[in-house]
């Protein structure tokens, strides 16, 4: 019976680190679980579709790249539930983790090895700036997918979208039509002509003026340092399994 | 009424008001004449003919060679058909007609074809060798009739005015806004508004030629117009009154505006110009233009006008609108590209 116990023990002990680590594992090595959406705020298709650009990802650097959603943390900074997250998961490989943590209510992106040289302070404060108001609004897919995009151009895939394509070409339409009906007209007498210049040919002398102050009002909001180039430094901090980690957080 | 033509004392050729010297000269003998010494001469007079009047066209006898000259009613100098020479009609520009002022034509016509052609000729848009210097050479330079205004008068103005402030501190963005009440007060005063006063005239082709400087303004003489045409006034100063008030009562407000534009946004609350300490002075001017119709190859007229003080040229243009195509495809293919690399690399 005893001997019974112990096996019965031990199984459920292989079983279940097993379930826990094999599957674990199974991810560092065919990376087969991409977004954990821990706290439920994607839909199976919409979980599908950020997967899709992931192994796009994955496939065009040879990086890993996670998406994690939680609710909690159990008590861990958004920073080191990441990290060891990404740890836990990738032991090995170098890669990224993107976490939209519901019990801090912050963004996450942890970097790790090759990524946290190619992706500056500058570079994540961009990524987390293009997903930032989608995430404010609560639309979790429109926020991840935005933050992809925008990690793709800052790893240097240099890409178009089709209606970026098609505003580039009307824009082209509009200002050609423009310049045509500009020149056109000018030529037909339909735009110009002469305005009587009042400012020129007429004069204002004051004999009374007052700026009374009635009112002042200040607000002011946080703006990304972001613009122009990328580059600049990536600082870094060491997780809790003492691997070295880069990339940085806001509070949504 | 009198119809004068002004005869050089050496030689009794036509004497012309010449542009490039502004003095009077004779084409025939080069005899020239200062202001002063013009006023001296005594004209050449026919009296008015007393053939009837016929729609509009009136009758005159040319005092150089006794032909007629017809003339529209508004007609104040032209030339004769027949001997060419200069004539002024005196009777138009006397009296209540009598201009207050002219301004002289500064340049004369081979200077005027030369300007047109410039103009053209920078022009891009045109069909390369549109214009021929031949037809360009028929211009005529005309003295057109205007009403000129000068205004002066008070206003007041309250309004609620906005100051926006944006500065960095680091990553955070601060937006402070200062409400202000704005007052102002002053004396305003406009001068050389001015009204076409001839009913026939293409009155978007002359005004489109405007300003033209007052200070090159000369007491009115005959003699200014004698090589030119000149047409007199069929439309009196009572028919713009109520225009040109409204139209500076609406400048007044705008120069109060301006005067508070330190502000980046202002609203106005109230504005009082003060109606019955203004002052409208009405002048009634002579301005000189150049006109020019062109008639092109295919049948197609174009009219231009040439400010006759400092050559500003207005009128319909030919449009190759092969050209137009090419420079409006090349500014947007170049918006095209830039917004196409601009979503490429950001």
């Amino acid at each position: 019976m005893r001997k019974k116990a112990w096996i019965r023990l031990l199984t459920m002990l292989i079983l279940i680190s097993a379930t826990v680590f094999g599957s674990a594992l199974s991810v560092a090595a065919s990376a087969d679980f991409l977004v954990d959406d821990e706290a439920g705020l994607l839909k199976q298709d919409e979980i599908e579709e950020i997967e899709t650009q992931l192994k796009k990802l994955s496939k065009d650097t040879g990086y890993a790249f996670v998406v994690v959603t939680t609710d909690n943390t159990y008590g861990k900074s958004s920073e080191a539930y990441a990290d060891d997250y990404f740890d836990a998961c990738y032991p090995v490989t170098d890669g990224v983790l993107y976490l939209i943590d519901m019990d801090n209510r912050e963004v996450y992106i942890s970097t790790c090895g090759g990524m946290i040289r190619k992706n500056s302070d500058r570079d994540i404060d961009r990524i987390i700036d293009a997903g930032y108001d989608e995430l404010r609004d609560g639309k979790y897919k429109d926020c991840i997918l935005q933050m992809l995009k925008k990690q793709r151009k800052v790893l240097g895939f240099k890409s178009l979208e089709w209606f970026e394509v098609l505003l580039a070409v009307l824009a082209g339409i509009v200002t050609a039509l423009i310049t045509g009906g500009i020149i056109i007209g000018k030529y037909k007498l339909k735009l110009g002509g002469y305005q009587y210049s009042y400012a020129e040919k007429g004069s204002l002398k004051l004999s009374g003026q007052e700026d009374r102050l009635t009112n002042q009002m200040v607000t002011h909001r946080r703006v990304s340092s972001s613009s122009g180039s990328s580059g600049g430094g990536s600082s870094t901090h060491t997780s809790s399994s003492g691997r070295t980690h880069g990339g940085g957080g806001r509070s949504f | 009424m009198a119809v004068l033509s002004y005869k050089c004392p050496n030689c009794d050729g036509e004497l012309k008001f010449d542009p490039e010297s502004q003095q009077y000269s004779c084409e025939y003998c080069g005899s020239s004449f200062s202001q002063q010494e013009f006023e001296k001469l005594q004209p050449a007079k026919e009296q008015e003919h007393t053939a009837p009047e016929e729609s509009g066209a009136v009758i005159y006898t040319c005092p150089s060679c006794g032909a007629e000259i017809v003339t529209d009613e508004t007609t104040a100098a032209t030339f004769c058909f027949y001997c060419h020479n200069p004539v002024v009609l005196s009777g138009r520009l006397s009296g209540e007609l009598m201009p207050d002022s002219v301004i002289p034509f500064a340049y004369n016509k081979e200077q005027a074809v030369k300007k047109f052609l410039d103009y053209v000729g920078k022009k891009r848009f045109v069909p390369k060798a549109f214009f021929n210097k031949k037809q360009i050479e028929k211009l005529s330079g005309v003295y057109f009739p205007h009403w000129m205004c000068s205004w002066s008068g008070n206003g007041e103005m309250k309004a609620e005015g906005s100051k926006v402030r944006v500065w960095r501190s680091g990553n955070t963005e601060y937006t402070e806004t200062k409400y202000y009440d704005v007052y102002r007060r002053g004396d305003i005063a406009f001068r050389d508004i001015s009204k076409n006063a001839l009913k026939k005239a293409e009155h978007e082709l002359v005004n489109g030629v405007q300003p033209f400087d007052m200070e090159g303004e000369k007491e009115f003489s005959m003699g200014y117009l004698s090589g030119f045409q000149a047409e007199k006034r069929d439309r009196e100063r009572a028919e713009f009154e109520t225009e040109v008030s409204n139209e500076v009562h609406s400048y007044a407000e705008r120069i109060l505006r301006d005067s508070a534009a330190e502000y980046t946004s202002l609203r106005t609350v109230h504005t009082d110009i003060a109606k019955e300490k203004e002052n409208f002075n009405w002048k009634y001017a002579l301005l000189p233009v150049w006109v020019l119709t062109y008639r092109a190859a295919n049948g197609k007229f174009f009219y231009y006008a040439m400010n006759g003080q400092n050559g500003k040229t207005y009128g319909e243009l030919p449009v190759d609108y092969r050209k137009v195509a090419v420079t409006s495809a090349i500014a947007g293919a170049a918006i095209m590209v830039l917004g196409l690399l601009g979503g490429f690399l950001l």
